[in-house]
């Protein structure tokens, strides 16, 4: 570095932010909302502190809060902190399938042999080839079908009736009943009502591989290559969504959102837009965030065996610590799990055991149940109806 | 990148929500440049950074009586958040960015960079290998211009603690740079 460092600097500096981006609009707002949450924080002082505590201490009965309810409002976003989602405090459990007790059927919908069984306990006949169905609100079915190379979704009503498929991919649903999903022909983003009625939204994707990941608050968030995570408003309109890279689950009442990098080294999860942690250490070495709980308290983390597809394990972290509190994994005749999803306060995960496949109940005390499946060796596996 | 010097006396309850977002919509790009460079180029932790310093501001409104103080404000509150952020970081040993993400890597890893390019990526590389206040220093004397006091009022100190830390982040990255040379 010569002399005249003060110049050089000075160019140094202003080159490298020559070329930042615009923030996204809204910072304004997004601050006060910020500035209120913690004002509400600051007033409650010790109270919440209680709450929190004794919040800790019921939290062990249940996996995300017990019931499909929220619990109240969630806690301010912490700006920032990193985390290194440390498995080395955390409990861990064992799933041998074959030994474990029948509990009741799954809370969410499930698929095996070609049936969806609905939430409401009715049963849908899915078309030949299906690979795997969406429940929609209406009473029917986003069935998934084709190949890899080309995919299509047919929507099945709710006496079993098909409509023709089509070229399309990467279903999602909100609570309210929206769908969205990948027009291939057409190329576009179609969002519209669960029964396929009412105005369609469609908005352009220019890039092959765009991933719709789920919905976040009345946004739709979708992953483009080499463009990154962006939210796809109601209009139509699109904007880059704040945080690493790639998104890979969204909780639309809690407005969570989960990312990683790029790379994979980095996970982070997002609340109303603001930072409530990152990792970079991820000393648990995940591969990503895959589901976030009902109450929006808790995220599932899976990592994976390398070049062992199906033998995943699983990871129960406090969302607004990132604290990993359980670690599953499977044990003795089960051979792997995987399609891991949070039902209500438990975890459903698919285990599997040769030919055979059962969807076990976990509650975060560790007690686990089959809940689906038989041991009669059924060469068809029981999935959950959804996982990312 | 000039704080602004004006002496406006800024709204009062009523319209500090008005006050707040035209101060916002007219600053948000500058502090969050500066913000960049106080995180050393990871844009997502700018951008949060920014978000709780203006936060803070919205309410500390009422306290900060005068438009020229708003910018110092908010330069203050980033170089001291980003400071906490980074010693939480630092305990964890762990890295706060996102190497992919990382502008001078990208610059860096360039071939045909002519000579004074592949310079200017290197200073900015020792830049952001300064501790959080060292480099806020830096900012805050080279990118914002601002004089030494008024750099000693942003980052709470004396006058003589920024010409001591402007020296020896000068001097460190003169020591980085000739390792930098020299390996």
């Amino acid at each position: 570095m010569n002399g005249d460092s003060g110049r050089i600097l000075a160019g140094v500096l202003r080159e490298q932010v020559r070329d930042v981006p615009p923030l996204p609009a809204g910072l304004a707002d997004r601050a006060r909302h910020a500035a209120r949450r913690r004002r509400r924080h600051q007033v409650v002082g010790l109270g919440a502190t209680v709450v929190v505590a004794a919040a800790a201490l019921a939290l062990p009965t249940v996996l995300g809060g017990g019931v499909n309810q929220r619990a109240g409002p969630l806690p301010a976003a912490p700006a920032g902190p990193r985390v290194d989602l440390d498995v080395s405090r955390a409990e861990v459990t064992t799933i041998d399938a074959t030994g474990l007790r029948r509990g009741p059927d799954p809370a969410t919908a499930w698929t095996a042999s070609g049936i969806l069984r609905r939430t409401d306990g009715r049963s849908l006949q899915l078309p030949d080839g299906a690979l795997g169905a969406v429940e929609l609100p209406d009473g029917g079915a986003l069935v998934t079908a084709g190949t890899t190379v080309r995919p299509t979704l047919s929507f099945v009503d709710r006496d079993g009736h098909a409509q023709p498929p089509f070229a399309a991919a990467a279903p999602v649903v909100d609570p309210t009943g929206q769908v969205a999903y990948l027009d291939l022909d057409k190329h576009l983003v179609v969002r519209q009502k669960a029964d396929g009625t009412g105005s369609a939204v469609t908005v352009p994707f220019p890039d092959d591989g765009v991933t719709l990941v789920g919905f976040l608050g009345d946004d739709l968030v979708a992953d483009l290559p080499f463009r990154g995570a962006r939210l796809i408003r109601r209009d139509g309109t699109s904007a880059a969504l704040r945080g690493l890279a790639v998104a890979t689950a969204t909780d639309a009442p809690s407005g969570t959102v989960a990312l990683r990098s790029r790379d994979g080294a980095c996970l982070e999860l997002r609340r109303d837009d603001a930072l409530l942690w990152r990792s970079c250490r991820n000393a648990g070495r995940f591969a990503s965030i895959v589901d976030i709980s009902p109450d929006g308290h808790r995220v599932l983390l899976r990592r994976d065996k390398s070049g062992h597809p199906g033998t995943s394990q699983y990871a129960v972290a406090v969302a607004e610590t990132g604290r990993v509190v359980r670690l599953f994994s499977a044990a003795g005749r089960t051979l792997g799990l995987g399609q891991a999803v949070f039902e209500r306060g438990s975890l459903l995960v698919a285990a599997y055991h040769d030919e055979v496949a059962r969807i076990v109940r976990c509650d975060q005390d560790g007690a686990c149940q089959v809940t689906a499946g038989d041991t009669s060796g059924s060469a068809s596996p029981f999935t959950p109806v959804w996982f990312p | 990148m000039m704080p602004m010097r004006g002496s406006t006396p800024i709204a009062g309850a009523g319209g500090r929500d008005v006050a707040f977002e035209r101060y916002v919509a007219s600053r948000q790009h500058a502090l969050l440049r500066t913000a960049v460079l106080l995180t050393g180029g990871d844009v997502p932790t700018a951008e949060d950074l920014l978000q709780t310093a203006l936060s803070r501001l919205y309410l500390a409104w009422h306290r900060v009586e005068r438009e020229a103080a708003l910018d110092a404000y908010v330069r203050r509150i980033m170089v001291n958040q980003y400071t906490s952020w980074w010693r939480r970081a630092w305990r964890h040993r762990e890295s706060t960015v996102d190497p992919v993400d990382l502008p001078q890597q990208r610059g860096v890893s360039k071939p045909a960079l002519d000579d004074e390019v592949a310079e200017r990526a290197a200073v900015w590389a020792l830049v952001q290998l300064l501790p959080p206040r060292q480099r806020a220093t830096i900012v805050l004397r080279y990118y914002e211009d601002l004089s030494e006091v008024e750099t000693a009022e942003v980052l709470g100190c004396t006058v003589g603690t920024v010409k001591a830390a402007s020296s020896r982040a000068v001097a460190r990255l003169r020591v980085l740079h000739a390792e930098e040379v020299s390996s």
